[in-house]
This record gives structure tokens, C-alpha cells and sequence, in this order.
């Protein structure tokens, strides 16, 4: 075994005197996770995630104290950044992306409501604008389920106001112009005509019906308690985001990259001979291959606690709820991972050879792993084939110790999963290399 | 310039790409693989109807009023409705919907239709993902559903009891087909419509074949350019250069020839895969061929020079293998090229379009989404024109140097 040490020593002295390795392994990742943090993370950078929404109003015949209210009032809650258009600039806004969606009240609103014609109120859409466009679209479609539940509670309890005010609607022609106290002012006018005067009346019996209507929703049957994914009890304080996915899973991305090219090294050394050399000296071969093995996951282990302490650091990523945890996911992932393209480099010829099947198990099995995308998310073909590949395993625990805040016994089937994975790479190495050697392969 | 020596090297240059069996895969077969699967993964292109969700409802009431409730779960083409009769602590309806089991878990307590019937008040638990559209639908509909029997729980409340007279804000009957009409067939409608070139309702881009297969075709021409830089890096330890200068080759020659080379490689390759996604997925590059040759005219020639700086500026293969590699995905994932800009910070959208991937991603988008002709994508095709330009200055130079030299 002191052997496997002064080997794996050896190789890691070479991988610290190597700056541009360093760079490729630690500071591009480094970079690279700086760029999703400052994306997705917030953390110490501040405000996170998606920011206002640009939407264009168009309102044009609705009163201008009212437009004032309702485009304070969606500046306020934060969500949105409204402009005020008409329908041809909110039309162009939306076509250049200058706007994710526009919102577009009927004309007249108002004495179209109170009339009991139909309305129809239009959300136009940006199509490079997916995200944001459907967030308004949901918000939107809320608050008009809302108006339609009303509006089928008045039809069915007052049918007779319901369907007299189109016989009223006279009346109502230039009642609702200005702010409250013209249209207060208008109504309480001792010159009205009569059918103002019905105006009026349908207005008081519209208003104590909407009232009434109003404190009886208020007190609804039943209520519906939903629970999102996010952690409950204590864990609401903590800030969750994109980036407690992003973080771990191209941590385990760039890991799965520098722990192949360190496999890499084993045909590196071939070509130059200097493995031919180490054969030749005293005693067994596997030292060579188990320090290589080490070298890899010392490597690896160095590589995600930096990423991972970097995006705590600065982006507040949350580490787990205990000290030990986190530490035992990134050794066991980094074990894994390093049997693993030792294997690969033992079972190809040629480092062009294993160059581009390492690629390309890296690629695909970051697909399937949940790399790219949450383990959780992954549609059933993809997390079944991706519990192949142990990234699926390093992935998923990952996310349920930093997203979801559990500790060893939340994760123990990943866990028992990368460590069976580990110990088995590990004897399928060391197999591989005695029979090679064993065989003069690396001669 | 020799235009004998410029041709033979792009000549070369292809010749040696296509021979190469191992950079066709990453050519051409990578590149659809990832865009397929990419695509497969985000939840389109695949074949048929989507299988159905399953939603979980652990019913502890047992009573008339939650097959109402449940109905509209059970007429969605989408949802799978299995009631238990037993109940269901918070972890073991987290532990449904994680595990996958359940696209959601619906808990009825005991009480519930005695409560749509002027009992007490209940609460229902619904416990679901929010990353899942499903889930999120699943929501919607069940949120619908109640919100229709609590209003017409609360409209039957105002209604004066038989024999007496209505209040001032009450009212004499519920008229129950009024309120069906009125649910079924609202006066008050949403329309919601997508504007530009396709105004369908379910297009955006990020969908997968509309935004993942771009993206990927001008991330893998980036890609294999940048990791092809370790051939010049090579050639230069070869002292290949050297030797083509002692030849006939000038150093305008040898940069020209270098950047042609590449460029030519870049375009076939974006050629084939536009037109391999176009035939195998569908996917529409809108109504202007002009701007989307000119965007991809322009990306090649970005990524040759790009590729000639890096073979310039790197010191051994695998040093520009791994910075090709890491600034390929840098500039992939700063430019939308991962995933769609809208969903980060304003901040970082502004980064991305000034970059060459956030340049290019936004003219394909216009070109697809908006019905973008040359003239409302100029000032994308002038930012890329400014990079090709910029970057070509400068692997010029130092090329020529180091042919020089």
C-alpha cells in the first residue's frame, strides 16, 4: 500500500505543477459555475431568479384614475414592469421582444360589464418569451376564474338584475368617466335624467350584490393547503434556487471530465514508456493502478469541495444539515467516478480511442444521469436508463442533501449505491490491470 | 496570395475531417444525438400521447361531494385518478410525489362534504412538484374544481330560507343550470394567443425543437472547432508551419488557408445538421434563407478564428483541448445556447446577447418566432460581424508571427 501512495503522491505533485490543468480542471469550472450562479444563485450578487416582467397594458377606454391604480398596482408587487400601449405599439412591443406579453382589456370595459355583454380579455404572447409570457398567462387567467365564478353566483342567485341591465344600459352611457368623484358627483347630480336615475338604482343594487357576494366567498367551505416541493419547518428560511441543482450537477459534470483525463494519464505514460519502467521495479503491479485510482479521487475531491464551497460562499448554496453528510456524498461520487474511467482507459487500446469514449459516455451519461436536467424532472425512459450510470446515483444525492436538506438516512439507497459502485470498479480495475499486465499488454 | 496553396490546405482540411472516423461522430452523429435527446428530455418530440399522470387522492370522506370535486381530474386526458380510502401523513405524500409514484397526492379529511353542505370549514392537502407541469396542471384543475363548489356553496348561503322574504343583499332562489350555463360558457373569457410567425398556442421556444436544436447545432460548430485547435497547436510543434513557409506558402497564405479551412468544415457541418433537424424533426428556420446564410456564414467564420487564436495562444494539445472545450461551454451557457435567456437576470441576458452565442441564438429565434428578415436581424449580424472580425484580427497577427518567427 505505501507503494499505491508514493505512486499516487507522485501523480498528484505532477497535477499541481501543472497550471494549465489546474486551470481546465479547477478555474474553468470555477468560471463556468460563477456564470450559473450569478444566473440562478442571487446569494451575495443579490436578487435571483427572473426578474420583472416587461408586460404592455392596453386599456384604452378605461378611466385614467383607474389605468393609475392598476399599473401602481403591478409595479408594486414586484412581478411586473408595465407600460401603458395602445393596441397597435403593444402589438409591435410584443412582436420585438420588447415586451413578454401585453394584456388587453376590451374596449369600454366597464359599461361592457355592466351591460352584461361579452368580454373577452386578450394576453399576446412573445414567442421567444416562453417563460415569462405563460407566468403573466397563469396570473391573468387566476383573476379572470375569479370574476367568472363570480359572475355565475350573480347570474344564478339575482337573474332578474342579471338580465335587466341591458334595458338600463341608456343610462349608463358616460357614468363611468373620470375617477370616483366625478362618477360619485355625476350620480348624485339633482338635473339626472330618469334614466340615470335607473342607473343609479342598478348600480347601488349591483354593488350591495357584489358586497354580499364578496363576504360570502370570503368564507369558503373548503380551502386547499398546498405543499411545493420545498422544505418545510425550519428549512422554509433557507432560500432555495435553480442554482442548488445547477451547482452539484455540473460540479459532477466537469468532475466526471478531469477524472477521464487523469485515466487519460494511464496510456500517457505507456506512450512514453515510463509505465513499462514502473513495471519493471520490484514487487506487485496494482500499486501502480490503485494509486493512479487515488491520485484520481483526491483529485476529484478537491475539484467539487472547491465548486461547492465557492457557491456556498458567495451564492449561499446550502451545504446539508450536518458536517458529514456532504463530505461522504463527495467522496463516494469521486470513488465512483474514478473506477470508473479507469476501467474505460483499461479496456481500450489506444488515448485517441479512449478520448472520444470518454467524451461521449460523459455527454450521454450526463443526460440520462440528470445532468443536464433534475434527476426528479427526468422522464421515466431516462431515470430508468440513467440508474446505470452512477452519476444518476452521485446526482441524486446531491439534490436531496442540497435541495432538499436531508441528512445520511434520507439518501441511504444512492448512498449504498455509489459505494457498492466504487467497491466494485475497484476490483474490476485492479483485475484488469493484473490480467494486462499479466498478458504483456502494456508492453 | 496563393491561391493554389489556400485551396490545396482547405482541401486538406476537409479531406482530413471526413476521413477522420472518430470527428464524424462528433461532427455530425453527437450533435443529433444530444439534440435528440436533449429534445426527448425537455419533454417533446417524442412519439404519440404523453402516458398518463397519476394523482393520488387519499379520501378520509368518503361522501357525495368529492366525486364532484374529482370529476374534471377524471376527464382530463392527462390524469390517471386513484382514490385510497385510508389517510396519508405529509411524508408519505412528499415521498409519493418524489419518488414518482404520483404527479400529485390529494388528502380529503372527514367532513368535507359536510362542509359543502354548510358544515364546518375543512382544509384539503394537496401535495405536489412545481418543477412538473403535470403537477402544476394537476393543481389548476383541482383549484378550478373547488373554487366552482365553494362558490356555489357560498352563493346557496345568501339565499333566504324557504317561506320568508330575502334580505336587501340576499337573494330569493340558487338557480342551479344558470350557474351551470354561466360556468360552463363565461361571459368573461381569456384568450391568450402567441404572436409572430407560428401563433399557435403551445409554440415557444423552449420547446425543444424549437429552441434546443439551433442551439445545439451552433454549439456543437463552435465545439469542434475549439477542441480542432490542438491540430495547429500541433502542426506549430511539428514544425509544420515552418516547413510550408519554407516551401511556397506565405504567412498570409497559411492564415487564410487555416481560416478557410475551418470555416469550410463549420458551414458543412451546420449545413448538415440544419438540414438533418429540419428533415428529422421538423424544424422550421422561418422565411428569410438569407439571414439564416448570413448567421451561419458569419458563426463559421467566428468559430474558425476562434479556433486559429486558440491554436495560437495555446502551448500543448491538451491544453486546447481543455480550453476549447471550457470556453465552447462557457460561451454556450452565457449565450443561451443551455438554456433560454429570458430565465435569467437582466443583467446576464445583456451579457449573453453581446456575446457571439447570444447573437447568434437570438437571430435563429427572430428568424423562427418572429418572421425575421436581414433588415430586423442587422444589428445581431453586425455584433457577429464585430466578433468575427475582431477575433480574426488578432489569431491573424499572432499566426503570422509565429509563422514568422
Amino acid at each position: 500500500m505505501t507503494r499505491a501512495w508514493v505512486f499516487a503522491r507522485r501523480d498528484l505533485k505532477r497535477m499541481a505543477a501543472d497550471r494549465r490543468a489546474l486551470v481546465v480542471n479547477v478555474a474553468l469550472p470555477l468560471a463556468l459555475t460563477a456564470v450559473m450562479g450569478l444566473s440562478f444563485g442571487g446569494g451575495v450578487f443579490g436578487k435571483k431568479g427572473i426578474s420583472a416582467i416587461p408586460v404592455a397594458i392596453v386599456a384604452e377606454d378605461v378611466p385614467e384614475s383607474m389605468r393609475t391604480r392598476l399599473l401602481e398596482g403591478l409595479e408594486k408587487s414586484g412581478f411586473f414592469a408595465p407600460v401603458w400601449a395602445d393596441s397597435l405599439a403593444a402589438d409591435t412591443l410584443v412582436r420585438n421582444g420588447k415586451v413578454a406579453a401585453a394584456l388587453v382589456l376590451p374596449d369600454d370595459p366597464l359599461t361592457a360589464f355592466f351591460r352584461a355583454d361579452s368580454l373577452v380579455v386578450e394576453v399576446w404572447k412573445d414567442p421567444s418569451s416562453d417563460i415569462k409570457a405563460g407566468i403573466v398567462e397563469e396570473i391573468v387567467g387566476r383573476g379572470v376564474l375569479r370574476v367568472q365564478a363570480g359572475e355565475a353566483a350573480f347570474r344564478a342567485l339575482w337573474p332578474d338584475d342579471y338580465m335587466t341591465i341591458g334595458a338600463d344600459s341608456l343610462g349608463l352611457d358616460g357614468l363611468l368617466e373620470g375617477d370616483v368623484t366625478d362618477i360619485w358627483t355625476r350620480l348624485r347630480d339633482p338635473g339626472q335624467t330618469a334614466a340615470r336615475e335607473r342607473a343609479f338604482d342598478f348600480l347601488v343594487r349591483q354593488f350591495d350584490h357584489q358586497v354580499a357576494l364578496q363576504r360570502a366567498l370570503q368564507g369558503a367551505a373548503a380551502g386547499l393547503a398546498v405543499a411545493d416541493k420545498v422544505p418545510t419547518g425550519q428549512e422554509e428560511q433557507r432560500e432555495t434556487s435553480l442554482f442548488d441543482y445547477f451547482l452539484p450537477s455540473f460540479a459532477v459534470f466537469f468532475l466526471m471530465f478531469a477524472v477521464a483525463a487523469g485515466a487519460r494519464d494511464l496510456h500517457r505514460e505507456r506512450a512514453r514508456r515510463t509505465l513499462q519502467r514502473q513495471l519493471l521495479g520490484p514487487g506487485p503491479a496494482w500499486p501502480i493502478v490503485v494509486g493512479k485510482w487515488i491520485a484520481s479521487v483526491a483529485q476529484g475531491l478537491v475539484m467539487l469541495s472547491v465548486l461547492l464551497g465557492v457557491g456556498a460562499l458567495l451564492f449561499r448554496v446550502n451545504l446539508g444539515p450536518d458536517p458529514w453528510t456532504l463530505p461522504i456524498v463527495i467522496v463516494l461520487t469521486c470513488t465512483a467516478a474514478a473506477g470508473f474511467f479507469l476501467a474505460l482507459a483499461l479496456l481500450v487500446s489506444r488515448e485517441k480511442v479512449l478520448d472520444n469514449l470518454c467524451t461521449a459516455v460523459i455527454l450521454v451519461s450526463g443526460m440520462i444521469g440528470g445532468n443536464f436536467l433534475p434527476v426528479d424532472n427526468l422522464p421515466p425512459w431516462a431515470a430508468g436508463a440513467g440508474r446505470y450510470v452512477f452519476n444518476y446515483w452521485a446526482n441524486l444525492s446531491f439534490s436531496r442533501v442540497i435541495g432538499g436538506n436531508e441528512g445520511l438516512s434520507g439518501i441511504a439507497t444512492p448512498l449504498l449505491v455509489l459505494a457498492g459502485a466504487s467497491l466494485v470498479l475497484l476490483v474490476v480495475i485492479l483485475v484488469l490491470f493484473n490480467a494486462r499486465v499479466k498478458r504483456g499488454g502494456w508492453a | 496570395m496563393n491561391l493554389q496553396v489556400v485551396g490545396a490546405m482547405v482541401r486538406l482540411r476537409l479531406l482530413r475531417t471526413v476521413r477522420d472516423r472518430g470527428g464524424l461522430v462528433w461532427l455530425i452523429v453527437m450533435p443529433m444525438v444530444f439534440s435528440y435527446m436533449m429534445g426527448m428530455l425537455m419533454g417533446d418530440w417524442s412519439n404519440g400521447t404523453p402516458p398518463k399522470r397519476r394523482v393520488t387522492v387519499f379520501d378520509q370522506d368518503r361522501g357525495p361531494a368529492v366525486e364532484r370535486l374529482l370529476a374534471p381530474l377524471r376527464a382530463h386526458e392527462r390524469f390517471e385518478v386513484v382514490v385510497v380510502d385510508s389517510a396519508a401523513t405529509d411524508a408519505r405524500a412528499r415521498a409519493l410525489t418524489d419518488n414518482g409514484s404520483a404527479t400529485a397526492v390529494l388528502r380529503i379529511p372527514a367532513g368535507f362534504s359536510a362542509a359543502m353542505a354548510g358544515g364546518a370549514k375543512v382544509d384539503l392537502q394537496l401535495t405536489v412538484d412545481g418543477n412538473r407541469l403535470s403537477s402544476q396542471t394537476a393543481r389548476s384543475v383541482i383549484d378550478r374544481s373547488l373554487l366552482r363548489m365553494n362558490t356555489e356553496q357560498a352563493a346557496r348561503s345568501l339565499v333566504a330560507a324557504p317561506g320568508t322574504e330575502p334580505a336587501r343583499d340576499g337573494a330569493a332562489a340558487f338557480d342551479e343550470k344558470a350557474f351551470a350555463a354561466s360556468w360552463d360558457q363565461p361571459r368573461v373569457r381569456l384568450r391568450a394567443s402567441t404572436l409572430g410567425r407560428l401563433q399557435t398556442q403551445d409554440w415557444g421556444l423552449t420547446r425543444s425543437a424549437q429552441h434546443v436544436g439551433p442551439a445545439y447545432v451552433l454549439f456543437f460548430m463552435l465545439m469542434f472547432m475549439m477542441v480542432s485547435a490542438k491540430d495547429l497547436v500541433q502542426e506549430r510543434h511539428d514544425r509544420t508551419l515552418a516547413r510550408l513557409v519554407i516551401s511556397r506558402a506565405g504567412a498570409v497564405d497559411l492564415v487564410a488557408g487555416y481560416f478557410l479551412g475551418g470555416m469550410a468544415v463549420g458551414l458543412v457541418q451546420g449545413a448538415i445538421l440544419l438540414g438533418m433537424n429540419a428533415l428529422a424533426f421538423g424544424l422550421d428556420y422561418g422565411d428569410s434563407p438569407a439571414a439564416l446564410v448570413a448567421v451561419v456564414v458569419l458563426f463559421a467564420a467566428f468559430a474558425s478564428s476562434a479556433s486559429i487564436l486558440l491554436g495560437t495562444l495555446a502551448r500543448t494539445g491538451p491544453q486546447a483541448d481543455g480550453l476549447g472545450s471550457g470556453l465552447t461551454m462557457a460561451l454556450g451557457a452565457i449565450g443561451g445556447l443551455w438554456w433560454p435567456l429570458e430565465v435569467v437576470p437582466s443583467f446576464m441576458q445583456a451579457i449573453g446577447k453581446a456575446l457571439p452565442t447570444g447573437q447568434a441564438i437570438t437571430v435563429f429565434h427572430g428568424l423562427v418566432g418572429r418572421g425575421w428578415g436581414l433588415a430586423e436581424t442587422l444589428p445581431m449580424l453586425a455584433g457577429l460581424a464585430l466578433w468575427f472580425v475582431a477575433v480574426f484580427a488578432l489569431a491573424a497577427a499572432r499566426l503570422r508571427r509565429q509563422v514568422s518567427a
